[in-house]
């Protein structure tokens, strides 16, 4: 059996097929990590003065009839314009950069400033007092700690006769800055105190509430909610900073979402042809004609298909190594993730290889399925092009279903294979995202599709006449 | 020693009756060739020998065992190329041996370079099978036939690509094999020029029944003694004498007679003043029996 699964194995590293999806997969990767490294949609999407700048150039004619939008796209192009009195790396340059100043006062004086300034307003007086404010405010902020800043801030929270969900969440995340002592500025922690911030506000939206009486959704949201409140608080209270975007450990926690297509081409390229070659070029006949029953023959190449699936994601795996290291270095993988478990509602570290690792066996039922049913089809209508044409339908199709299921609450569909054989929502206690579909219940339908569709392989193969090729 | 027995194969495709009713014995030392014209079942035959088709009825026994129900016991001493030589063209001749070395037990490296050297495939053996012409991949296929020592060799339209020269070695190598490693070979061919001067047993086979078989010796005796040639002074009376003679010139008439008959009709000839210079026998070619037996070379 051995000396079978090595001949074809042999034979699949002797064809040019296999080479040439490499030399495809390396160019997927140099472009996917490029694209990790210039940040090119978040940077975009992020830095609005560009957008602010076009807008502001169709209203220039309109001012007279759309004065407050106009204003008001000005106010905002004005602070950046502020922010760019500080230092890059100040504190202030981040307050004012991202409008998150806590007094609403300076959007007033600006309004006022800008309104006489364009010839909307001939109030010299209140003009002049807006300026003058201004200059006090660029003052204050320069000659303020970011400590000061934030307890100002605290303070006038604080004060706030009606205090709605948004306030109390603001107030605590301004709390945890001071406790941990984090400063304003464009890295990680800030973003998990604005995480943090937003997190809270569903959380307590959903205070009081009887668990058992929300909606799914509902009853997700707020998980999820929990689940960002834990890892964020866990993170600033350690000060485990999350790894850039553009870093090899970020490619690597999102590694089947990029691999995915390559990995798949891969898997459907060998077990799509490893049958149905040998038809087509007449080999089968030779292969049958040895002392080795069919059901050997066939069972050994199957599992040469089952270890190009593993060949498929270590080569994935190498090549993103190398890849993603000449990009960033290899520095950022040391950093840890952190992991939020559904079922204990613990938080953990755990390293970029043990979270890779849960991973693939997560997403390995997935691959062995689409492997078998590409050489059940090889097998069965003998024609390469065929088999992987099906089994690419198949998969993309396959969303199609999926999108039902979760659209409409079609019951009989859970029984279908790929709403069932990605386990990667199971991990770290978390549930299917499909109703009524439970861990037991899909490691049953993978099983049982994997062995009905290898047995009737194995049955049509041993009865299959080989005709005149 | 009985090495192939085929008893009453039967085999339809649809409803199509392909292979009907087809018998027959194979010992050791016979080369048997297997004869009939395209679509008459032969290499359908072949397959079902081998196991490559479901047999609907009747048996196939080799080594005495039986093909569907002891398959690999069975096909352990068989050597065979079907239709083609089926080798991998993008692997080179000597990997191709070795790949199929590791389906056999105890196969070493010294038998394939053996194998090799058998078919004159040593220069071009580390080239990879695209650059090989028909002919070599034919003496390829040969060579992993014979890898693991078989005593049956199925060999289907084994000449086909090979130039005359190849030709006569393949029927030397063939003659060799079948006295000295005491092999039984069968082998299917349109070429019967060839067939004739290598087998000593011939089965002729049509519409998926066999209409003939016998060793060639006998079938040609039998067809030998039948013909006759006369050389005459005149052949203008000839049909007056036997209506069933056939008139080939102004001198030579044939006559279907047996060789008992003969004084008698030189005698009637001489009395009826016809001067007999010769009478020969007629020199029979495979190719004859075979179209008197097929009826020439339709497809049904």
């Amino acid at each position: 059996m051995i000396d079978i699964v090595k001949n074809e194995l042999y034979k699949i590293f002797h064809k040019k097929g296999i080479y040439i999806v490499l030399v495809i997969t390396v160019l997927f990767s140099i472009l996917t990590n490029f694209i990790y490294s210039k940040n090119f949609l978040i940077d975009f999407l992020e830095d609005d003065t560009f957008m602010n700048e076009t807008i502001l150039k169709d209203l220039e004619d309109e001012k007279q009839t759309q004065t407050d939008e106009y204003v008001s796209t000005k106010v905002s192009l004005e602070t950046v314009k502020y922010a760019q009195n500080f230092k890059r790396d100040s504190w202030q340059y981040y307050v004012l950069k991202n409008g998150s100043i806590y007094d609403e006062n300076i959007y007033d004086f600006l309004e006022t400033i800008i309104s006489h300034e364009v010839g909307l307003t001939k109030d010299e007086e209140a003009y002049e007092k807006a300026l003058a404010e201004k200059e006090n405010l660029l003052n204050r902020l320069e000659n303020m700690t970011w400590q000061d800043y934030a307890q100002e801030e605290k303070n006038y929270y604080e004060k706030q006769t009606k205090k709605d969900n948004e306030i109390v969440a603001q107030l605590e995340a301004l709390e945890l800055r001071i406790k941990y002592d984090i400063p304003y500025a464009d890295n990680s922690f800030n973003d998990d105190l604005r995480d943090y911030r937003d997190a809270r506000v569903v959380e307590l939206s959903y205070e009081g509430m009887d668990e058992k009486l929300l909606k799914d959704d509902q009853r997700n949201e707020l998980k999820e909610a929990v689940k960002m409140v834990e890892t964020t608080k866990y993170r600033l209270s350690n000060s485990i900073e999350e790894a850039p975007i553009g870093s090899n450990n970020t490619v690597f926690n999102n590694f089947y979402n990029e691999y995915f297509i390559m990995i798949i081409v891969m898997i459907v390229l060998i077990s799509g042809s490893i049958v149905s070659d040998e038809f087509s070029k007449g080999t089968i006949k030779m292969l049958l004609v040895k002392p080795h029953s069919r059901t050997k023959i066939l069972m050994g190449k199957f599992i040469a298909t089952l270890l190009m699936v593993l060949f498929a994601i270590a080569s994935c795996l190498m090549i993103q190594f190398v890849v993603g290291g000449f990009f960033f270095g290899f520095n950022s993988l040391a950093i840890p993730n952190v992991i939020y478990n559904y079922n204990t509602g613990l938080v953990k570290e755990m390293s970029v290889y043990a979270y890779f690792s849960y991973n693939t066996i997560a997403v390995l039922p997935q691959f062995i399925l689409i492997a078998t049913i590409g050489f059940a089809l090889s097998t069965m209508t003998m024609s390469t092009s065929l088999s992987n044409t099906l089994t690419i339908i198949g998969i993309f199709g396959s969303d199609f279903i999926n999108s039902l299921a979760t659209s409409f609450d079609l019951n009989i569909l859970k029984f279908f294979l790929t709403l069932n054989w990605d386990f990667t929502p199971y991990l770290f206690g978390g549930s299917s995202l499909y109703k009524g579909i439970t861990l037991p219940f899909s490691i049953f339908v993978c099983l049982f599709y994997f062995v009905m569709i290898l047995f009737l392989t194995i049955v049509v193969f041993q009865n299959r006449d080989v005709k005149n090729i | 020693m009985k090495v192939l027995e085929c008893h009453n194969l039967y085999k339809r495709f649809g409803k199509k009756e392909v292979i009907k009713d087809v018998s027959f014995d194979l010992e050791t030392g016979d080369i048997l060739g297997f004869i009939g014209p395209n679509g008459a079942g032969k290499t359908t035959t072949i397959k079902l020998i081998l196991g490559l088709q479901k047999i609907d009825k009747g048996s196939v026994l080799i080594n005495s065992h039986d093909i569907e129900k002891d398959f690999v016991k069975a096909i352990e001493k068989v050597g065979a190329i079907v239709e083609n030589p089926d080798v991998y063209l993008y692997l080179s001749g000597k990997k191709n041996l070795e790949l199929i070395a590791n389906y056999y037990r105890g196969i070493k490296k010294e038998r394939i370079a053996e194998v090799v050297k058998l078919v004159g495939l040593e220069n071009r053996i580390n080239d990879k099978v695209s650059k090989y012409s028909l002919g070599m991949r034919q003496r390829l296929g040969i060579a992993q036939a014979l890898l693991h020592h078989p005593n049956l060799l199925i060999l289907d339209e084994p000449t086909n690509g090979l130039d005359p020269e190849g030709i006569r070695e393949l029927r030397q190598l063939l003659k060799r094999l079948a006295k000295e490693e005491k092999m039984a070979i069968l082998i299917s061919s349109h070429n019967l020029s060839e067939l004739e001067s290598l087998c000593n047993k011939v089965c002729i086979i049509q519409n998926g029944q066999i209409v003939e078989q016998n060793d060639i010796k006998d079938l040609k005796k039998k067809m030998v003694g039948s013909i006759y040639y006369f050389e005459v002074n005149s052949t203008s009376k000839i049909n007056k004498l036997y209506k069933e003679a056939k008139i080939m010139n102004d001198t030579t008439f044939s006559l279907t007679v047996s060789r008992d008959e003969l004084p008698d009709i030189i005698s009637n000839l001489l009395s009826s003043k016809i001067k007999v210079y010769a009478v020969y026998p007629k020199n029979v070619t495979l190719e004859e029996v075979f179209i008197e037996k097929t009826g020439g070379n339709i497809i049904d």
